[in-house]
């Protein structure tokens, strides 16, 4: 049964091998002369015009992770809306129980402010 | 409430009556603690008077209750039990030791008056009485075991109890090494035991036992072995022969003490156990043969080094070692009604004995030598009645309580016949020197010409001040005592004086007088119909067949008793040179008797000497060069490199946990993997 | 797509009653975070923790309740019987202890109270299921749920950097080991073709399925994954510094309950699901419990922070109670359950004073801060006295009773080698135990102990954005932490009498862990 992994190993080992060899070799043989382009995020194309620096507001990832989450939980709520009548009140109960707690936390994100700009 | 439930509440009250003594010492006002300690003592006797009253209400063969507050751990093949058993016997014990602790508390109370130390006497004093409480009512060896230790620690902090003085600490420590010693013979003997009956309650170990957990035939060998193991705790606690050195010095301590510990109670606790052992006893002859060997020899030489001591206390705890002598001898061979009688007896007399002494004692501003001591009959007679009534009982001299209980032991062994005889000659032989060396110290204190101390007493002017150093000194060694850890220093607690002293030793003097009338040779036999739930399954237990060998016996205690009191009479009275020309020509006997058999030397010479050359070969090359260098240093020094490699190894770098965690899960991965 | 045919689906049986304890849990979580949103200061700083108690009360007596059931539950995800009873109660207690240390600290207040307490119910919760899991994915889902929380527990002090830190560590570490555990249950799970512990033993019993490499490789990486949360070593080295950042009630409760949901999951997976291939991991995880006695042990030593050295301790706690499971029969089950409830008073004990001491002196958890303590307040000093003594495992303290068990259930087991661990260790031990003794008893107080301002946190004007935590109703100005604060007294002084107790009475204790060694089935 371990022989059947041999090759994936013998793979792994030589991969590994010769990517550290030459990457090794790389930085020992390789001339090192640092020229204005080549500290340029880009060696190719054209300077960039953004200034560095600039930051997007921190509120900008909290509200974006916050519709992300929304997002999918809601989805959930498609195939259930689908089949509904094929459930019967079980599944509604559970549906219901779900938008509350989906709710709960709406209420929780919004009452805590994270949905204002700052 | 059922007699187990007073049970509980004998051992509750001195347990409570510590704790508030012990807590309370800083805010209890003035002598108070003496009081409650008192107090607790005697509601726990009360207490034992209920669980008699209700151990009485039942049916003889249902008089053996055995009550369990929780089971410790019954899990790992152990039934350790947090129980008592309450039978006649027990109850007898609680009786006398609750019963002589009340009064020699009551005595402490004005004997300790003058001492700084008196609450933390009175909480040590009521944790002795709790001890000895568990010791006695303990319904299984566990609880026997903690009592048993518990005891000798108490011993030990009252000993030890002027812990300034040189000779009292160096005594505190004799008696609690020696007593460790009985302690580990009782745990050995409990282990071999425990090994085939499985077992650690008593009535269940003793029904294993007759069922035939040690095979049918007697004298099996771990039988024997255990029941010799159990006689060391029992010689240990109870100063027999080659263990008893400790008692005599353990008279440092307060006189009290001496007179609760060192005579009526601790000290009877190997006595006790040998009662309560007899089952196992009885099938291991052999280790009842040993037991009664033992305490023939005890109470013969006790009873000789009493006659060449000087030291009041001392004379007094040779005696209760001889005596002590007898009821271990009297248990062994049977006599187990007869040695507990006589254990109770001791009790009153030894401790109003030492309670007399206590009283001189406190004359003489802490002097013990009976050298020094005087005419004191004029001066105190109260503590002189009292004195001549313990003597008179110890002696043997009829009526009074130690010639019957002293009588019944050497009657029963005498019925054993074949070469128990010679054990009951030896017995007669230890009463007429009992009787010599009790009346020579009677004679000595309290005749003759009046000493200093004496004739202050006698002048009467109110209060008459006593003689005493201006400096108190230990007159042991002559140190200088510290008064300011507790030494009374030269306090007088007289009994004349002090009413409490005087309630304490009048009572006592009652018991030692009356206490042998409630069993009488032929007349009455309550302590031992008393005691015959107890024994229920006993062969021996006090046949009493031989009418001529009871009246040859008594008879023969009275003639010696007397005998040996003319003795004492015509020696230290009508011809006071006498003493010392005896002294001359049985020279070698007397420097026998003055060295005390040359125990402590023996003991030194085979115990001690080797061990501590063992112990410095020990110290200065095994120590040094294996153990300190090899064993610690190179432990201690592992244990440090593996704690800076630890410590390293924490380097508090996310990114090395992430990389240790991967090569553990690399290892642990590749022993699965060789496992295939 | 092929429409349902039957009209009607029937929704599947739910045993609410089984599921009665779990649903108090999570059901309080959500309503302590919707009150802690609101009304006053009063409400969040009062009634939130008292909500948090209701809950685990509830949860307490729905448990009781469920005592001597002996059912499968959630088609046979979860397993409620005595083991699942027994710890459910330890880790129920442990919670409420932690509550009740929490109610003053800055920990609560700067997370709002409400997601403090939420966090706090969710992980018990999560640590509930686990103790109760009986398949593989109810393992896997309470496990998450049981350390979601945890991290970011780690860091609700979030004015202070370790406190951030040791979140931050805990997430990482936590996760690494999350994902191995993960690996391996997927492995076994591709080895025997089901997730349910029963089918998995029998899957193993019949034919080489059992020194299968496949089946082993899973094996040894759910080893590490659940050695990594019950910190046994080298999977340790996140314990001391996620014990020492976080804030100290939170300390209190993984040093608590993690290991009580971790050796739950452990004996019912390993001593059910995985018995067969006992004789492979048996000797590992010997050798493991070995190693992590020594390191707990060794590493302990000179620690001067109290936190520190009491997450070294607990990492050879661990490898103490990893000897019970290692021999797999019914009293080494007993031993483990025995010696986690044991630990859960001897720690509490131990934490509540550290959180009196924090609050009183500006030393932190240093040793410090217990200096002179002995005669200061005797009442924090004999607690900590008590555990310490017990951790050490002196008679008539319940670390005894539960070590001598330990060591029963070790050397009756053939496993004598490791009792002896046990011992060497417990020897070890005293040398970082007697010195906090020596500390409380033997050393002056220090002169001057100012009570911890908030100067000393240094704190950064205006509420932080919620992002980082903060909120705008952050209860900047709390008062002086100080004071008097019975709740903590109450907890060191009945932890350290239980400790006590069930040393002296042990017998009430034995008889609860009895039945927890019953069920497994074995012998």
């Amino acid at each position: 049964m371990l022989r059947s992994y041999l090759p994936a190993i013998v793979f792994l080992v030589l991969g590994g091998a010769v990517g550290g060899a030459f990457a090794v070799l790389n930085s020992v043989i390789g001339p090192r002369r640092a020229t204005p382009h080549k500290q340029d995020p880009y060696e190719c194309g054209l300077p960039s015009e953004v200034k560095r620096g600039m930051r997007f507001g921190i509120s900008f990832y909290l509200i974006a992770m916050l519709f992300i989450l929304f997002d999918i939980e809601v989805v959930f709520l498609y195939p259930i809306a689908v089949e509904l009548r094929a459930y019967g009140s079980y599944a509604l109960t559970e549906t219901i129980v779900f938008i509350v707690l989906l709710f709960v936390a709406f209420g929780y994100v919004w009452r805590r402010g994270a949905l204002e700009w700052r | 409430m059922s007699a187990t439930t007073y049970g509980w509440l004998v051992l509750l009250f001195p347990l409570l009556g510590m704790l508030v003594t012990a807590l309370g010492f800083r805010s209890l006002p003035g002598r108070s603690a003496g009081w409650i300690a008192t107090a607790a003592i005697f509601l726990s006797f009360l207490a034992a008077l209920g669980a008699l009253i209700k151990i009485q209400g039942l049916a003889p063969e249902h008089r053996q209750v055995v009550s369990s507050l929780w089971s410790y751990a019954s899990t790992v093949g152990i039934d350790a039990q947090m129980s008592i058993l309450v039978d006649p016997l027990s109850v007898f014990m609680i009786l006398v030791v609750t019963g002589v602790s009340t009064l020699i508390h009551l005595y402490s109370i004005s004997y300790m008056e003058g001492d700084r130390g008196f609450a933390r006497y009175f909480s040590y004093l009521n944790f002795f009485v709790f001890s000895m409480l568990l010791l006695v009512l303990a319904g299984n060896f566990l609880l026997l075991i903690t009592g048993w230790a518990f005891v000798g620690a108490a011993s030990y902090l009252l000993i030890s109890f002027w812990y300034r003085r040189t000779t009292a600490t160096s005594a505190g420590i004799k008696a609690f090494v020696i007593n460790v010693v009985g302690d580990v013979g009782l745990v050995l003997g409990t282990y071999f035991i425990f090994k085939h009956t499985h077992t650690l309650d008593f009535l269940k170990t003793f029904q294993a036992t007759s069922a035939g957990a040690f095979g049918h035939a007697s004298n099996e060998g771990d039988l024997v072995a255990g029941c010799i193991l159990l006689l060391v705790g029992a010689f240990a606690k109870s100063a027999q022969i080659p263990l008893h050195t400790w008692l005599p010095d353990a008279m440092e301590g307060p006189t009290p003490v001496s007179s609760l510990i060192h005579a009526a109670t601790m000290v009877t606790a190997g006595v006790y156990l040998i009662a309560r052992m007899h089952p196992l006893f009885e099938l291991a002859p052999a280790a009842q043969d040993v037991g009664a060997v033992v305490g023939a020899a005890t109470l013969l030489i006790a009873g000789t080094i009493g006659l060449a001591q000087t030291d009041i206390k001392r004379v007094i705890a040779y005696s209760t070692m001889s005596q002590i002598g007898y009821m271990i001898m009297g248990v062994s061979v049977g006599a187990y009604a007869a040695g507990l009688f006589h254990l109770m007896t001791h009790a009153f007399f030894k401790a109003l004995l030492f309670m007399a002494a206590g009283s001189i004692i406190g004359a003489m501003a802490g002097e013990q030598s009976l050298n020094r001591m005087g005419g004191f009959r004029k001066a105190m007679p109260f503590t002189y009645g009292c004195f001549i009534v313990g003597g008179l009982a110890l002696s043997g001299v009829p009526p009074f309580s130690g010639f019957f209980s002293k009588d019944d032991i050497l009657l029963v062994t005498g019925e054993r016949g074949g070469w128990h005889w010679i054990l009951y000659v030896a017995g007669y032989v230890g009463a007429f020197l009992t009787a010599i060396y009790t009346f020579r110290m009677i004679f000595r204190a309290f005749h003759g010409e009046p000493v200093a101390e004496a004739r202050e007493l006698n002048l009467k002017s109110h209060p008459p001040h006593l003689h005493h150093a201006e400096v108190p000194r230990n007159p042991a060694n002559g140190e200088e005592e510290d008064t300011d850890v507790g030494f009374p220093g030269p306090t007088h607690a007289i009994a004349e004086r002090a009413l409490p002293m005087r309630v304490a030793m009048g009572v006592l003097a009652l018991g030692a007088v009356g206490a042998g009338l409630v069993q009488i040779p032929k007349v009455d036999f309550v302590i031992d119909d008393f005691l015959r739930p107890s024994f229920a399954g006993s062969a021996l237990y006090e046949p009493h067949t031989k009418n001529g060998l009871l009246v040859f016996g008594l008879g023969l205690g009275t003639v010696l008793a007397l005998l040996g009191i003319a003795l004492a009479h015509r020696i230290w009275v009508v011809r006071p040179g006498m003493a010392t020309s005896i002294r001359e020509r049985f020279r070698p006997a007397y420097v026998l008797f003055v060295n005390k058999w040359y125990f402590d030397e023996l003991i030194d010479m085979l115990v001690v000497k080797p061990a501590a050359a063992a112990g410095l070969f020990a110290r200065d090359t095994f120590e040094q060069l294996f153990v300190d260098e090899t064993l610690i240093g190179g432990t201690t020094g592992i244990v440090r490199a593996g704690s800076a490699a630890v410590r390293a190894a924490q380097s508090g770098f996310v990114r090395y946990y992430a990389a240790l965690l991967v090569l553990g899960v690399t290892g642990v991965g590749f022993y699965f993997l060789l496992q295939t | 797509m092929i429409p349902l045919a039957t009209a009607h689906l029937k929704g599947p049986h739910i045993d609410f009653a089984g599921l009665s304890p779990l649903i108090a849990l999570l059901g309080g979580s959500v309503l302590v975070l919707i009150v802690g949103l609101l009304g006053s200061r009063w409400i969040r700083a009062q009634a939130v923790p008292s909500l948090s108690l209701g809950a685990l009360g509830a949860a307490l007596g729905l448990t009781i309740w469920q005592w001597n059931a002996q059912k499968s539950i959630v088609s046979g995800a979860l397993r409620i019987d005595d083991l699942a009873l027994v710890l459910n109660l330890v880790l129920i207690a442990g919670a409420a202890c932690t509550v009740l240390l929490a109610w003053r600290s800055l920990a609560a207040r700067e997370a709002a109270h409400g997601e403090f307490h939420a966090l706090l119910l969710s992980s018990v919760a999560g640590m509930s299921l686990l103790a109760a899991a009986q398949n593989t994915v109810a393992l896997f889902v309470g496990l998450e749920l049981l350390s979601i929380p945890l991290y970011v527990l780690c860091a609700t002090e979030l004015k202070r950097e370790h406190s951030l830190e040791s979140g931050l560590k805990y997430l990482i570490v936590g996760s690494v080991g999350s994902a191995t555990l993960l690996y391996g249950l997927a492995m076994i799970y591709g080895a025997t073709g089901t997730t349910d512990f029963a089918g998995i033993a029998s899957a193993l019993s019949n034919g080489s399925l059992a020194t299968d490499p496949l089946t082993l490789t899973g094996v040894a990486l759910c080893v590490a994954g659940l050695c990594f949360k019950s910190s046994i070593a080298p999977f340790h080295q996140w314990t001391p510094d996620v014990y020492e950042g976080a804030p100290t009630p939170v300390t209190a409760f993984m040093a608590v309950t993690t290991k009580v949901a971790a050796f739950g999951v452990f004996l019912r997976f390993f001593d059910v699901a995985l018995i067969d291939t006992q004789v492979s991991w048996g000797p590992a995880l010997a050798v493991l419990a070995t190693i992590t006695i020594l390191v707990g042990n060794v590493g302990a030593l000179g620690q001067s922070s109290l936190k520190r050295m009491l997450a070294y301790s607990s990492v050879a706690q661990a490898g103490y109670m990893l000897a019970g499971v290692v021999v797999s029969t019914q009293l080494g089950v007993r031993a483990t359950v025995f010696y986690l409830a044991a630990y859960l008073f001897m720690n509490m004990a131990a934490f509540a004073v550290i959180v009196a001491r924090e609050r009183q002196t500006d030393l932190g958890d240093s040793i410090g801060a217990l200096a002179g303590l002995g005669r200061e307040r005797p009442l924090l000093a004999w607690p900590m006295t008590i555990s310490m003594l017990a951790l050490a495992g002196i008679p008539a303290t319940a670390g005894f009773m539960g070590k001598f068990y330990l060591i029963d259930a070790a050397v009756s087991g053939g496993y004598t080698w490791l009792g002896v661990a046990i011992v060497v260790g417990s020897m070890i031990s005293l040398g970082y135990y007697l010195p906090v003794i020596a500390a409380m008893w033997m050393r002056e107080a220090p002169a001057a102990t100012s009570p911890n301002d908030a100067s000393v946190l240094a704190p950064t004007p205006g509420p932080l954005p919620a992002l980082a935590g903060g909120s705008s109703e952050l209860d900047e100005d709390g008062g002086p932490l100080s004071g008097s604060q019975p709740e903590v007294l109450v907890v060191a002084v009945l932890a350290g009498a239980a400790t006590i107790f069930f040393g002296v009475i042990p017998q009430p204790l034995f008889d609860l862990v009895h039945g927890a060694g019953s069920g497994l089935g074995l012998f």
